[in-house]
């Protein structure tokens, strides 16, 4: 497998598309975190003053960068942009479709397993970076505001490659079955930004826990913004949330490769 | 000689629409085996499925004896259809990663692309080709690691007819090297220039396949075999009216003094000659026709095109 992602790599690494979001998303990770600290403590600042007349100065009143507790906003909020990675994944894969390479591979010695256990490799990948950046977000804010970083910060870092790679693999399945970038893209986007929330709209009458039982929603419930846990008191156990998150990684991937393995490519 | 490929009852259908029925056959070791059919008649989908790119709905095929595998694709040279390269990636890096999967080094890939007169344009974009250079690109990539086995389909598509003869000379030369050669092509001339061996297939259905010779001759398959036969005497009315009545004639032309006849098998150009001067005609000429394949194959699958 580390030779097929060599060849990923050989593929990939001079894209110039690659290229530009990759280098915006990681930087992002960073960028949305610290602009989220600059704007609360500003409104928190602005509240304080209009309430009390006193300056809260710049400080965390709320305490959702203390020790316990930032690792879950760094993570909450950089979770926001993992439909940049998805996009990336989607384009990837819809290319080789597009110059029909995902048939030269196989023609050339591949198996078909190979081509696309390589796409997950490479989904593993990058949730991987994505857990690095997480806690490196979470060491930099650490340090902003003098707060200390904790093993909760370790834990919620791996539940983040967790939450990435059920985005990402859920955009890889959605390119194997349309095969058009646009169509794909549009479906991911919708899926996870309204027909996600008309499903917890919906199924939250049934049973209030069962939106944390939806594809995306499960990775999200791993990481609540925990300093206001109340607004999740049907949020289901760690342990629940991570069969659930891990069981649809599996299904996913298992849809993927039957999808590309059983096909006319 | 053994088989390099036996198909063996391949069937496919798309839907509702059959693409392949229950084709059978076997490519000779160091043939340049031609399939040959109109547009739609199933060559790409036939070559698709022994590259594991498509799914048979029933049939089986084998490579060397043994089913097909991945490890055998990657010592067969393969041209499916189109260059399928990353466009925004140099001819050589595009090489690169065949070379890679195909578990080859990177030694090959100067050779091979001067072999097809690709090297000084080897660090430009696959973007920037000109059809007839990917093309040439793609054949250079199917000579990778020097492979026993060749598959091209439509081979010399967008090339210019300089182009064209240097690849059919390149397959020919690769044959004499002992290569077994798959060729599919709708262009019948290039088929009878390379080729060894034809199947000729339409609409599916393997309409026949042999040698070259077997196929031009009517053999194998046919009941009958027809021949065509240019004669001239003195009097063209007298010998039409003559030959009218020599059993085994099918078609009398008259084309400018000269008569174009066509007739079975059985009847040989001395038993013509020999009829004539018996009914008092004496020939001055007497040409028996050799068939070219594009007669043969109009013959066997008609004259309209499928698309």
């Amino acid at each position: 497998m580390f030779k097929s992602l060599q060849i990923e790599w050989m593929k990939i690494k001079n894209y110039r598309v690659f290229q530009v979001f990759s280098v915006l998303y990681l930087l992002g990770i960073i960028v949305i975190i610290y602009i989220f600290y600059k704007v609360y403590i500003s409104i928190i600042g602005e509240l304080q003053k209009a309430m009390t007349g006193a300056n809260s100065e710049g400080r965390d009143i709320l305490g959702i960068f203390s020790s316990d507790y930032l690792p879950y906003t760094v993570c909450f909020w950089t979770s926001l942009l993992l439909y940049l990675p998805g996009m990336i994944i989607i384009n990837l894969f819809i290319n080789e479709v597009n110059f029909k390479t995902h048939r030269q591979n196989i023609i050339d010695g591949w198996k078909r397993e190979t081509f696309i256990f390589t796409k997950i490799s490479l989904i593993a990948c990058i949730s991987a970076a994505v857990m690095i950046m997480n806690f490196l977000a979470m060491v930099i804010m650490a340090q902003i505001v003098d707060s200390e970083i904790t093993k909760e910060a370790v834990i919620v870092s791996l539940f983040s490659f967790l939450q990435a790679f059920v985005y990402l693999i859920f955009a890889l399945f959605l390119a194997t079955f349309f095969r058009r970038s646009g169509i794909a893209m549009i479906v991911y986007f919708i899926y996870g930004l309204i027909l996600e929330w008309v499903l917890w709209w919906l199924v939250v009458k049934i049973h209030p826990s069962l939106p944390h039982f939806l594809p995306l929603q499960s990775s999200d419930s791993l990481i609540p913004f925990t300093r206001f846990r109340e607004l999740y008191k049907d949020l289901p156990s760690v342990g629940v949330s991570l069969a659930v998150v891990i069981g649809y990684a599996l299904l996913f991937v298992t849809l993927a490769v039957r999808k590309y393995k059983y096909d006319d490519l | 000689m053994s088989a390099v490929l036996a198909v063996q009852n391949m069937t496919k259908f798309y839907g509702k629409v059959r693409a392949l029925n229950d084709v059978s056959f076997s490519v000779p070791k160091g043939s340049v085996f031609g399939i040959l059919g109109p547009n739609g008649s199933g060559k790409t989908t036939l070559l698709g499925i022994v590259m594991d790119i498509l799914k048979p709905t029933k049939g089986n095929f084998l490579w060397n004896g043994q089913p097909g595998s991945n490890e055998q694709r990657k010592q067969i040279g393969t041209l499916l259809e189109t260059p399928n390269f990353y466009h925004y990636l140099s001819g050589q890096k595009n090489l690169q990663i065949a070379a890679a999967i195909k578990g080859r080094g990177k030694e090959d890939i100067p050779k091979v692309l001067e072999k097809v007169n690709l090297f000084q344009r080897k660090d430009s974009k696959f973007s920037t080709y000109s059809l007839g250079m990917k093309q040439r690109l793609a054949i250079a990539s199917t000579l990778l690691g020097n492979p026993d086995i060749l598959v091209f389909d439509e081979p010399t598509n967008g090339l210019d007819p300089a182009g064209i003869a240097e690849i059919r000379q390149l397959m020919i030369d690769l044959n004499r090297q002992g290569k077994t050669v798959i060729m599919a092509s709708h262009i019948l001339d290039e088929v009878e220039k390379v080729c060894t061996h034809v199947a000729i297939l339409q609409k599916g259905e393997l309409k026949t396949v042999g040698t070259v010779d077997e196929v031009l001759s009517g053999t194998p398959g046919d009941r009958v075999s027809i021949l065509e036969v240019e004669l001239a005497a003195d009097s063209i009315a007298n010998l039409e009216s003559v030959l009218k009545n020599l059993p085994g004639i099918v078609n009398i032309q008259s084309d400018n003094g000269t008569l174009n006849i066509q007739c079975e098998d059985s009847l040989t150009t001395s038993a013509i000659n020999k009829y004539c001067f018996e009914k008092g005609i004496v020939l001055s000429q007497l040409n028996l026709k050799r068939k070219t394949l594009e007669k043969r194959f109009l013959e066997i699958t008609g004259t309209k095109s499928e698309h």
